[in-house]
């Protein structure tokens, strides 16, 4: 019953309105006591002192009503007397209802038999008037006035008993008011003593169990899951600590289950990157070595055990790595994406290893750099097929070119018909065959010159140069070309251009192959203009024709090798397909892009870029 | 006109450059390997050697280098025919005492033309 909350705190105030009915009460209980007091002054005994004085007077007018009578005037005074007689016999009875003292009925009843005989006094003395006034005269002072004289006295005595009674009832409701005061102050005292017991009481009994709550949900929100509550009382904080034990005791079981998760994904993540077969090395912020797979331990010679949470740079000295490393851990990705990833090499085992570097940030949730992991991408047998293939390439070139110059050699023997006369049809076959072979010779160079470019074997030796002379050395060999197929070429260089970082023979070969495409795809009447200009640190360098243009879908593949436009507007043109990707291949060796504007029928635009010299 | 020696394994390539030179009006012998390449220059002094660089038993810049040492042929000039066509197997030639460098394949014309200028 009593086991509620509710209850405890209903039984509390019911308590206090216990109390405070109880102080009530008996402020009441004074105030009636007040009420009585007052009562008996004002109703019992003042009206019998009203009706004792009333009486005297009364009495003192019958008396001179007597006198009256006996000088000579018996009809007044008769009169008098008898109405007074009426009034003193009706305050008479008035002080008879009103009897509340005890000496009060003996007085009145004095006042009765004296008043009777003081009434008879007065018959006797009309009888004796009759006979003899003097005698009357005579009974009147021996007989009526000591009566009057006993009754007044008597009545005095009626009257001075009620103001006795009068200042006795005053005095005990004074005691009785000092009293209520005294005793309504005490028992307040005690009620309020109560009442503050009781709230303490009734508080303690919320606040404790809640106070002891509160410390072991701020334990819990801490992370102390295994914290519980004792569980004392039946009420509701009781319930609530019995809910709140079995959410803890569900919030740790999630938070096991949670961490076993956690782990299993950890062990996971770690089992990857363990098994991944190239160099992996996670770094926190501060550049310390968080994780590290086994290649890695081979390839730099250490032991995770010993190097977890060390500088990288304590433990691994590769200057080179650890710039891209702190690049990447101060801005969140590598600015300069232009460049091409680096080729490291490193020899262990024996061998030489190529790797490709990667550097990634793992950003937390405010975006910020919170690990970086250093990949190097194990590209050694990339390197190995590459080598294999640029040797291959070379190999095939020169076993080709052997044969070549024999079919070369004998074919213009023959169209020089230095071994004899031969026929027009017959020099015809050969011309083609001479065409036909002159292009293998172009191919076998042109694929000799990418496998190398590709390869990273040809070296660009940056100088600075003069553009214009670069220009005109291409233009000029193809200069009767173009007046033989009716195309001009212009040349529009300004004249303060600077001189730019540039290999001359590459660049120059570029420029020949962009003006020879260019003549290529430009018949009759046709114009190539060679442009230069400026722009910021750049050189931005142009080759314009009026030629048959390349379609849109053809224009971002025409740097592929042996990528040629097809279709109806295709010229028959001899060409490797190897020009433009040998072109782009040098302009981005010197740090340059190119790229090719061009509309069907109006014609192409090729531009490259070269940096400024110095 | 004059006496070329030249030092060539391949069959089809002597043939052409035989009948291209012969036509020229020049008198042509060939040896086809390094050893008799250096034994026939000496005894024959030619006005000119034609070397290939890829020959058997003795390679063209060894021959190059031989014919460089010995006085009597010093000053014979030397163009070599080569399939190696990169810059460093040229300078290689030239530093070894080469005068002129004929890539392969070539023309009859740039073949008179090197002959022409070194003779």
């Amino acid at each position: 019953m009593f086991n509620t909350l509710r209850t405890k705190i209903l039984a509390g105030y019911l308590i206090l309105i216990l109390i405070i009915s109880g102080v009530a009460l008996w402020s009441i209980n004074n105030f009636l006591g007040l009420s009585n007091a007052i009562n008996d002054i004002m109703v019992e005994n003042y009206r019998s002192v009203i009706a004792a004085q009333n009486m005297i007077g009364s009495l003192e007018r019958q008396d001179s009503a007597e006198l009256l009578f006996l000088f000579g005037r018996q009809d007044k005074g008769t009169e008098v007397y008898r109405s007074n007689e009426k009034e003193f016999l009706k305050w008479f009875s008035r002080a008879e209802d009103n009897i509340t003292i005890r000496e009060e009925r003996d007085i009145l009843n004095k006042i009765d038999k004296g008043f009777t005989k003081y009434l008879q006094d007065f018959n006797q003395l009309q009888i004796k008037y009759q006979k003899n006034p003097q005698q009357a005269k005579e009974f009147y002072l021996t007989k009526a006035m000591p009566h009057f004289n006993e009754i007044k006295g008597w009545c005095q005595d009626l009257l001075e008993v009620n103001q006795n009674a009068m200042v006795k009832a005053q005095k005990r409701a004074n005691k009785n008011a000092n009293d209520a005061v005294y005793s309504t102050a005490i028992i307040s005292i005690v009620a309020i003593v109560l009442a503050l017991l009781f709230g303490i009481y009734i508080s303690n009994l919320i606040i404790k169990p809640t106070e002891k709550l509160i410390e072991t949900v701020q334990k819990v929100g801490q992370g102390e899951l295994n914290q519980e509550i004792e569980v004392k009382s039946n009420d509701e904080i009781g319930e609530l600590a019995v809910e709140f034990n079995q959410m803890t005791k569900r919030l740790k079981d999630y938070e096991e289950m949670n961490v076993n998760k956690l782990m299993a994904e950890k062990n996971k993540s770690e089992a990857i990157v363990k098994s991944i077969n190239s160099p992996i090395i996670v770094t926190d912020k501060e550049h310390k070595i968080v994780l590290l797979n086994p290649i890695a331990e081979k390839l730099f010679g250490i032991r995770e055990e010993e190097v977890v949470g060390r500088h990288f740079l304590e433990v691994i000295k590769e200057e080179e790595i650890f710039a891209k490393i702190e690049e990447v851990a101060e801005n969140g990705f590598i600015r300069d994406t232009n460049q091409k990833e680096k080729v490291l090499k490193f020899s262990y085992q024996n061998k030489e290893h190529y790797y490709r570097l990667m550097v990634t940030p793992v950003l937390d949730k405010e975006e910020e750099v919170s690990r970086v992991i250093t990949f190097l991408d194990d590209i050694t047998h990339l390197k190995e097929v590459d080598d294999l293939k640029s040797d291959f390439v070379s190999t095939v070139s020169h076993e080709f070119r052997t044969p070549l110059t024999s079919m070369n050699m004998g074919l213009s023997l023959l169209l020089e018909e230095t071994p004899g006369e031969v026929n027009d049809d017959q020099k015809e076959l050969l011309a083609a065959a001479h065409e036909d072979c002159k292009r293998l010779i172009d191919l076998v160079d042109d694929l000799l010159d990418l496998s190398k470019i590709e390869s990273g074997k040809i070296q660009i030796n940056l100088d600075s140069i003069n553009l214009g002379d670069l220009v005109n050395a291409s233009v000029r060999p193809l200069e009767e070309q173009a007046k033989e197929q009716g195309v001009d070429i212009l040349t529009k260089l300004p004249q303060e251009l600077p001189l730019v970082k540039a290999d001359s023979n590459k660049i120059t070969w570029v420029l020949s192959n962009l003006v020879g495409n260019a003549l290529r795809y430009t018949k009759g009447n046709g114009k190539i203009e060679v442009s230069a200009a400026k722009k910021g640190n750049r050189v931005y360098v142009s080759v314009e024709d009026t030629g048959i243009g390349i379609p849109e879908e053809y224009q971002d593949k025409i740097f592929e090798k042996f990528v040629r436009v097809k279709g109806e507007n295709a010229i028959d043109v001899s060409g490797t397909g190897l020009g433009l990707a040998i072109v782009k291949e040098i302009v981005e060796a010197h740090g340059g892009k190119i790229w090719v504007d061009s509309e069907v029928g109006e014609g192409s635009k090729f531009t490259f870029t070269l940096l400024l010299a110095g | 006109m004059g006496r070329i020696l030249l030092v060539e394994d391949t069959k089809n390539i002597i043939l052409s450059v035989k009948m291209c030179l012969e036509g020229a009006g020049y008198e042509v012998a060939v040896v086809e390997d390094g050893v008799t390449a250096v034994d026939r220059a000496l005894r024959q002094k030619p006005d000119l050697v034609l070397l290939d660089i890829l020959i058997p038993k003795m390679n063209g810049y060894l021959v190059c280098e031989a014919l460089r040492e010995d006085d009597k042929t010093k000053d014979i000039p030397i163009v070599m025919l080569s399939a190696k066509a990169e810059e460093k197997d040229i300078k290689k030639a030239m530093k070894l005492g080469a005068d002129d460098y004929l890539v392969k394949p070539f023309e009859p014309s740039e073949l008179l033309d090197k002959v022409g200028e070194n003779i």
